[in-house]
């Protein structure tokens, strides 16, 4: 997969991923495709908490952290472990 | 509303609590280790059944209910409320279900071996009830699947061949003890078609548009084909229906064919490099369903096959269905337990810490001896060939149940000693 869906930018706090509007698993796999392609903190926007999300990022060793829920919007950051 | 959370922060809130999908995975797989037991008790009679109570036909429920309703029921409550994003509005018809369904099965298959009629009876009711409460239930939560449409027409037509499937499957039992049909081999054969491809199909069709992209890690499926399937699928039940079996087999043909271009259309544009086991029998399942379909073809065309009906059968019970669920289970009993344990760290288990390999290899050549070797028992009207085939899918059954009952054990650990921490902490905040 060469464009991830989903939109993504760059800011001080680290790269931004926004999946909200996406169909399963399209938000799963966009966050999948940033971590698998970055090192720094992504800060991931989502529709809801991404249950799914989780087992996969422990099996690439990274954490999640959420910063933020409203309805219709959950932030999360996101770091390796280590 | 800012805060801080464990890893898994208030996601927890969205999932059942594990022991409902657990009960329903660990069931199917005793159910599992059943069906083939069974199957070695009527070895004898497979090759030349025709339909009528007996050991076949109680393997055979025993694979379709235990096995496969219960696989449905147990993924379908777990996962239909994260994709469809409602919470399911209560968890009690969930269990009822469950209890309704298990005793209803053990009644119904103890019936059928045995010939009792009054048991199949309190067992069919039995098991209609928790397929009852499971249709509410799924209705319940269709109802809000508004971004996954296409996924919701599945579950709605699957929904409506279950209505159709218990009503004909009641009948049928009645008709043993009255003997009011005057053709019980076609209703059980309209039977058969409405439970492997409308209900099993077309839940296999539907939650494979999202499950299948959700393994491989790929974009979600174009939704037209999706479409399409479903409505040359409705359409070969339907032709079925009416006796049309060359239409309704063109239309299968179809369906299974689009089905086929969307599972290799989500492989080929996996983000996962190796896809484990667990593909090798969900590609396999949907191969063997291609053939069973162009074998009943051929048989009706006139090629000389020993007992065709009951060999396509099999094919697709044990073949198709049976290969494909034992995939989808291989895959998410590991990802749905990493989804609830919290371990000590506060991170969840690994999956691949989970997935215990030998006796899935066990599992996976066991499962592929024991069709083909019964399969060729019956073209050869080969008793022990057949019990060994039989004796092959109990091992293969064994070393399943093994591999999920360590991954439930694995899960109940965790959330022990999740509890006991959570317990210290609060001690501590008292103290």
């Amino acid at each position: 997969m060469k464009i991830p869906p989903g939109k993504a930018w760059q800011a001080k706090d680290g790269l931004h991923v926004d999946t909200r509007g996406l169909a399963p698993p399209d938000p799963m796999v966009a966050i999948l495709w940033h971590v698998e392609n970055s090192d720094g903190p992504i800060i991931a926007h989502m529709d809801r908490d991404p249950v799914h999300l989780y087992p996969e990022l422990a099996e690439r060793g990274w954490r999640a952290e959420l910063l933020e829920v409203r309805p219709g919007d959950t932030c999360l950051v996101l770091r390796p472990s280590r | 509303m800012s805060m801080g959370t464990s890893f898994l922060g208030g996601a927890k809130d969205r999932l059942l609590p594990a022991s409902i999908p657990f009960r329903f995975f660990l069931a199917a797989a005793l159910f599992h280790i059943a069906a083939w037991a069974e199957l070695l008790i009527g070895a004898g009679e497979l090759s030349s059944w025709r339909g009528g109570p007996g050991p076949v036909l109680a393997a055979l429920h025993l694979a379709t209910l235990g096995v496969f309703a219960m696989s449905a029921m147990g993924a379908s409550y777990q996962l239909l409320p994260v994709v469809t994003r409602a919470a399911l509005a209560h968890t009690w018809p969930a269990i009822g279900s469950f209890w309704l369904s298990v005793p209803g099965v053990v009644l119904l298959t103890y019936g059928m071996s045995s010939g009792q009629v009054g048991l199949m009876q309190v067992g069919g009711v039995l098991s209609a009830g928790g397929l009852a409460l499971f249709a509410g239930l799924t209705a319940m939560n269709l109802a809000w699947a508004g971004s996954v449409a296409v996924v919701a027409g599945y579950g709605w037509a699957a929904l409506v061949a279950l209505v159709v499937l218990v009503g004909l499957g009641l009948t049928l039992i009645w008709d043993f003890a009255g003997g009011f049909l005057s053709n019980h081999e076609a209703l059980a054969r309209l039977h058969m078609s409405w439970a492997l491809f409308g209900f099993m199909g077309l839940l296999v069709g539907g939650f494979s548009m999202v499950l299948i992209p959700m393994f491989v890690l790929s974009r979600s499926l174009p939704t037209r084909p999706g479409w399409a399937g479903l409505a040359l699928a409705l359409a070969g039940l339907a032709a079925a229906s009416l006796g049309l079996w060359w239409p309704a087999l063109v239309l299968a043909l179809g369906a299974g064919g689009i089905h086929l271009w969307l599972m290799h259309h989500a492989e080929q544009n996996s983000m996962r490099r190796r896809l484990g086991l667990s593909f090798i029998l969900l590609r396999a399942g949907r191969y063997i369903l291609l053939a069973s379909l162009l074998l009943a073809g051929a048989v009706w065309a006139g090629a000389p096959v020993p007992n065709a009906p009951v060999l396509i059968g099999f094919l697709l019970i044990a073949g198709w269905l049976l290969t494909f669920l034992m995939g989808v289970l291989q895959r998410i009993l590991p990802f749905l337990a990493s989804m609830h344990a919290s371990g000590a760290s506060g991170l969840p288990m690994l999956i691949s810490d989970l997935t215990a390999q030998t006796p899935l290899r066990l599992h996976i050549f066991a499962h592929f001896a024991a069709i083909a070797l019964v399969a060729a028992g019956i073209m050869l009207n080969g008793g022990l060939l057949i019990g060994l085939g039989a004796a092959t899918g109990l091992v293969g059954a064994l070393a399943f149940a093994a591999f999920a009952g360590n991954v439930a054990l694995k899960l109940r650990n965790a959330m022990r000693a999740s509890r006991a921490i959570k317990r210290g902490k609060r001690v501590e905040r008292r103290r």
